[in-house]
C-alpha cells in the first residue's frame, strides 16, 4: 500500500493542530472559572502545575504507621459498593456527607499508635468551623472541620468536583480524618488524587485552627 | 586488513526486534514508563509494570503451550502489560494489575474473528477492571501527572509510531474529530457541569487522548489497514467517546470509544469477507457443456 505523503500529514497536524487551538481558546474563560469557582476560604488555592502541599507533605512525612505504599497495595478500609471508579459521574451531587462524631476505634496497632501521637497535638486547635480548599489538574474540593474541645469533631465536604465519584472518598476519609485526629489519612486506592486534594484541604483547615 | 566480525555485520536478534514497528512501540513504551515514574509518587508504578508484565507474559506463554502453538516472544502481551499498567492508577492493588492484565491478555485469545482479536485487549481489559474490580485510572504512563511541557515527548513519540505502522490518517481522523466535537460543545455549552470541553482539552486530560491516539488506536491487529477505514474507524472512536464524555463523564469515555470502533471494524471486516468469498460460479457448468462432446 503506497505511503501517506509527507505533505499531507504536515496538512493533517496543522489541521489538528489549529482545532485544538480554537477549542482552547473558546474554552479559556470557563477554565479559568474552573479554578476561581472555589469559594474563597481565605486559603491560599495552590496552582495547578504544581504539586499539592498535601502531596509534598506525603513525600516528606510519610505517615508514621507504614509506608504509603504499603497501605496503599493492602488498603484497610474497601472501596465502598457502588464506586464505579473512573466511570462515575464526578461529584455533581452536594457534598454533604459528614464523619459521625463516633469515630470507630482504630482497627490496627498502627493506627492506635498514629491517633496517640496524634493527641499530643490535639491540644493546639481552637473550637470552632475552619475551612479549607485543595485543588489539583484533577479538581477540587472544599470542607469544613469543626473542632470541639481541641479535637476534630466532624469533617464535612462542602464543595467537590473531582473527575473521581465523591463515594470514593466520602465519607470514608471524613471519618478517618476524625478516627485519627490527623489530616495524614490513608490514600484510597484508585482515588490519589481525590485523596491529596482532601488532605491538602484539611491541612489548611487545621492550620488555621491551630492556636 | 581489518575484518567485520559476523556479530558485527549483521544486526543482532534484538536490534532486529526493536527496528520492527512492534520492538519501536514496545521500546516507546518502555522509555515513557521510566520518564512517568521519574515523579516521586509513581515509583510505585514501575512495580506494577513489571506484575503485568510477568503476568501477559505468563498467561501468553500458556495459552500457546496449551493450544500446541510454538511459543515465540511474546511481545504483543509485553505490550499490553505496559499500557495496562501506565493507565492503572500506581496505587492499584498488585492483585488488581495481574487480574486487569489476565482479562486483557485472555480477550485477546477468547474473543477473535478469524485469526484477528476483536478488541484491543488493553482497552477491554481496563474497562472489565473499571466496572468489576472498580479500578481507579491514572494515565500516569501519558506523563499527565509531570509538567505540562513533557506533553511534547508524547507527541513527539506518538507521531514516530503512527508513521512507523502506517496509521497516521487513523491518528489524524481521531484526534481533528475529537477536537472539533469538543469545540462544537463549547461553543454549544453542551455536556456536564463536571466534565467540561475546558478539562478534556487540558493536561492531564489531553494527555490520556494522546496517548490513547497514538498508543492504542493504532494496535494494528484491531484496526484496519485501508487509509479510507482507518479515517472511518478514527471518526467513529471519537465519535463514541465524546458523546460519553458530554453524557456520562468519568475517564472511560475513551476506552469505550476505541471498543465501538473495534466492534465496528470487525463486523465490516466480517461483512466485507461474505461478499467476496467465491462462490460456484454459475457459467462454468454452462461452458463445460458448449465445450463438451
Amino acid at each position: 500500500m503506497a505511503k501517506i505523503s509527507t505533505r499531507l500529514m504536515s496538512v493533517c497536524a496543522a489541521a489538528v493542530t489549529a482545532v485544538y487551538a480554537a477549542g482552547y481558546i473558546v474554552t479559556m474563560p470557563s477554565a479559568q472559572a474552573n479554578t476561581s469557582s472555589m469559594p474563597d476560604l481565605g486559603g491560599t488555592t495552590p496552582s495547578q502545575s504544581t504539586p499539592s502541599a498535601a502531596a509534598k507533605a506525603f513525600a516528606s512525612h510519610p505517615p508514621s504507621a507504614g509506608s504509603t505504599n504499603a497501605v496503599a497495595r493492602h488498603p484497610h478500609h474497601a472501596r465502598p459498593k457502588g464506586g464505579t471508579g473512573a466511570t462515575g459521574n464526578s461529584g455533581a451531587k452536594a457534598a454533604s456527607a459528614s464523619a459521625s462524631a463516633s469515630a470507630k476505634k482504630p482497627a490496627t496497632t498502627s493506627r492506635g499508635t498514629a491517633a496517640k501521637m496524634a493527641k499530643v497535638k490535639v491540644a493546639q486547635y481552637k473550637d470552632g468551623v475552619y475551612t479549607g480548599v485543595g485543588s489539583n489538574p484533577y479538581g477540587s474540593l472544599a470542607l469544613s472541620v469543626a473542632i470541639r474541645g481541641g479535637k476534630i469533631a466532624s469533617v464535612t465536604i462542602n464543595q467537590y468536583s473531582m473527575h473521581y465519584p465523591q463515594s470514593v472518598i466520602d465519607p470514608q476519609l471524613p471519618q478517618e480524618a476524625v478516627s485519627m485526629q490527623t489530616w495524614r489519612i490513608y490514600i484510597v486506592s484508585g482515588a490519589t488524587a481525590s485523596t491529596y486534594n482532601f488532605a491538602e484541604a484539611l491541612y489548611q483547615a487545621l492550620q488555621k485552627a491551630k492556636a | 586488513m581489518s575484518r567485520l566480525s559476523p556479530s558485527r555485520r549483521t544486526p543482532s536478534r534484538l536490534a532486529k526486534f526493536a527496528r520492527t514497528p512492534k520492538g519501536t512501540l514496545l521500546l516507546v513504551l518502555l522509555g515513557l514508563t521510566l520518564i512517568a515514574a521519574l515523579r516521586p509518587a509513581d515509583h510505585a508504578g514501575l512495580l506494577n509494570a513489571a506484575v503485568s508484565i510477568v503476568t501477559a507474559v505468563v498467561i501468553d506463554v500458556g495459552v500457546a503451550l496449551t493450544c500446541r502453538r510454538r511459543a515465540g516472544l511474546p511481545d504483543g502481551a509485553i505490550i499490553t502489560g505496559l499500557l495496562v499498567a501506565d493507565i492503572l492508577s500506581h496505587t492499584t492493588p498488585l492483585s488488581i494489575v495481574a487480574a486487569t492484565t489476565a482479562v486483557a491478555v485472555l480477550s485477546k485469545h477468547l474473543l477473535k474473528v478469524g485469526r484477528k482479536p476483536v478488541f484491543n485487549p488493553a482497552a477491554l481489559g481496563l474497562l472489565v477492571a473499571i466496572f468489576v474490580f472498580g479500578t481507579g485510572q491514572s494515565w500516569w504512563g501519558s506523563l499527565a501527572l509531570l509538567p505540562t511541557w513533557m506533553i511534547v515527548i508524547v507527541i513527539v513519540a506518538g507521531t514516530w509510531i503512527a508513521i512507523r505502522v502506517n496509521k497516521f490518517p487513523q491518528v489524524a481522523a481521531f484526534l481533528g474529530t475529537y477536537f472539533v466535537l469538543l469545540l462544537a460543545m463549547a461553543v454549544t455549552h453542551v455536556g456536564l457541569p463536571t466534565n467540561t470541553p475546558a478539562d478534556a482539552l487540558r493536561v492531564p486530560f489531553v494527555n490520556t487522548a494522546l496517548f490513547l491516539a497514538f498508543f492504542m488506536l493504532t494496535d494494528p491487529p484491531t484496526s484496519p489497514a485501508g487509509y479510507g477505514h482507518q479515517v472511518v474507524f478514527g471518526m467513529l472512536a471519537a465519535l463514541v467517546g465524546t458523546v460519553v464524555f458530554a453524557t456520562i463523564g468519568g475517564l472511560a469515555y475513551l476506552l469505550i470509544g476505541l471498543l465501538a470502533a473495534n466492534a465496528w471494524q470487525s463486523i465490516s471486516s466480517l461483512v466485507t469477507k461474505r461478499r467476496t468469498r467465491p462462490g460456484p460460479r454459475a457459467s462454468e457448468p454452462l461452458r463445460s457443456r458448449t465445450v463438451g462432446p
